[in-house]
Parts: C-alpha cells; structure tokens; sequence
C-alpha cells in the first residue's frame, strides 16, 4: 500500500520530532541508517522515515541504489566513484559530500546502471 | 548464531571431502595402501583407524577454521586492506598449527610455506584491487554518459 503510494507521488513521508513533511524522492540525496533509524537526507535537512533499508530497496524507483548495508543513494546525485589506497571505495556526491561503498553492492550497482 | 552453525557444518563437510580427495590421491600417487598422512602421524597415533580418526577431525577443523575465517571480510567498517592483513595473520597462525598437526610438512619447511603463503594473499590483493579498480571506471563512465 505504501508502496503503491510512493510510485504514484514519488513522495515519502519523512519526521522531524512531531513535524511530518512529504519530502519529494528527486530531492532526496540517500537514505542511510544512523542509531537504529533511517534517516532521508538532502540539500538542507535529514529526516527520520518510517521504512526499513530493506523496505526502501523494494519501493524507490531504479535511481535509487543501495551501496551498502546501511545507504541507499540517488545515483542523480553522484559524481563519481573512487578507489582508495587501501582498497576502500568513496563515492563522491555532486555537491563534494562523500560516502563509502561496500565491495559486496558493486556487482549490483553495475547491475541496476545497466552494465 | 544459528548461522554461524550452519556455515560451521558446511565447513566441516568441504575440509573432510577436501582432506580425503587429497589424502586418496597421495596414497595412489606413491601406489600404497590408503593412509591419510605419513607413517609418522600413524605412528604417533598408533594405528591406521585411529591416524584416520584424528585426521578427518583435523580436516573437518580447517574447514570449519577457513569457513568462518571469511567473516573477517564481511566486516565492513573496516578497509580491504585490513581485512586482508588480519585475515593473513589468523589464517596463518591457525593454517599453520592445524597443517603441522596434520603432518603435512615438517617443521623446517617453515620459511618456504611462509613465502607461499605471503605470495598467495599479495596476489590476492592485487587482483582483487584491479577487478574493483576496473568496476569503478565502468560505474563511471556509466555516469558520465548519464549526464550528457
């Protein structure tokens, strides 16, 4: 049902202590778990969502790609990837904010941009 | 917890298969009657029944041991090149006691299985390293033509 919702809106429903905002998914940036809560980020605020990571993986359009346990990202939103020496990968948002990929989600992520 | 079971079972199973295939093999390579080690290990445990008893409990270990030892590489908050080097250092202790028990090699094969098994993880790395290297220039360029 909240399924259905999301992929007629393209809108998820995000809390910021009693406040609930509709949050526009083009707008968001990621979803990444921090304290045993999913959190929805973009330019200017974070919000708690409702939603589990695993949950999210099944009901955000294809844009979305999860990168590791814990973070789903907007690939609208990337720059680029990159290896780090000691073999971790960085991926670089558009506005220079980064974040880390688990080896584990790259076939995927290869998957899900069609390679 | 329950999986750590399962894997541990699973673990088991592949070392004894892999300890018999590799101990039927020797055995028909130097044309003699079955034996899962040298005659030394079946002396020391004194007799054929008992030497194969011990072995395909060691065996069935290692297999438990290597099983459980890829956990390391699913701890994510650390870089690959820490899990590379505590995995080298449990396997090589614990490869190395479990093998000597086993009676694989003597003792003062030491410094030769140490350079193997240097070489096996160094060529693990790089090749590891250049198949993600090779993956991010695809996503790469899969975002750029995005773009444009």
């Amino acid at each position: 049902m909240i399924a259905d919702e999301l992929q007629q809106q393209n809108i998820i429903f995000g809390y910021q202590g009693s406040k609930v905002c509709p949050l526009k998914l083009d707008q968001i940036i990621h979803f990444y778990t921090s304290d045993h809560y999913v959190m929805a980020g973009n330019d200017d605020n974070t919000y708690r969502v409702k939603q589990r990571i695993y949950q999210l993986v099944k009901m955000l359009p294809t844009k979305f790609i999860q990168i590791s346990s814990g973070e789903i990202v907007n690939f609208e939103d990337v720059d680029h990837l990159e290896i780090v020496k000691n073999g971790t990968i960085k991926l670089v948002f558009n506005d220079h904010h980064f974040t880390f990929v688990s080896r584990r989600y790259v076939p995927k992520i290869k998957e899900r941009l069609g390679l | 917890m329950n999986k750590v079971i399962k894997k541990s079972f699973f673990g088991f199973c592949i070392g004894v298969t892999i300890g018999m295939v590799f101990s039927l093999f020797f055995s028909k390579l130097y044309g003699i009657s079955y034996v899962p080690s040298t005659p030394a290990f079946i002396n020391h445990w004194g007799g054929l029944t008992n030497a194969v008893l011990v072995s395909v409990i060691l065996w069935g270990v290692i297999g438990i041991f290597w099983t459980l030892g890829a956990y390391i590489y699913k701890i994510t908050a650390w870089s690959e090149l820490k899990q590379t080097v505590v995995h080298f250092f449990v396997s090589y202790i614990g490869f190395t006691i479990l093998a000597l028990l086993c009676g694989w090699f003597p003792l003062h094969w030491i410094p030769y299985y140490t350079i193997i098994f240097v070489i096996t993880y160094v060529i693990n790395w790089f090749v590891s390293y250049n198949i993600n290297k090779k993956n991010i220039n695809e996503i790469n360029q899969a975002l750029k033509q995005q773009r444009e």
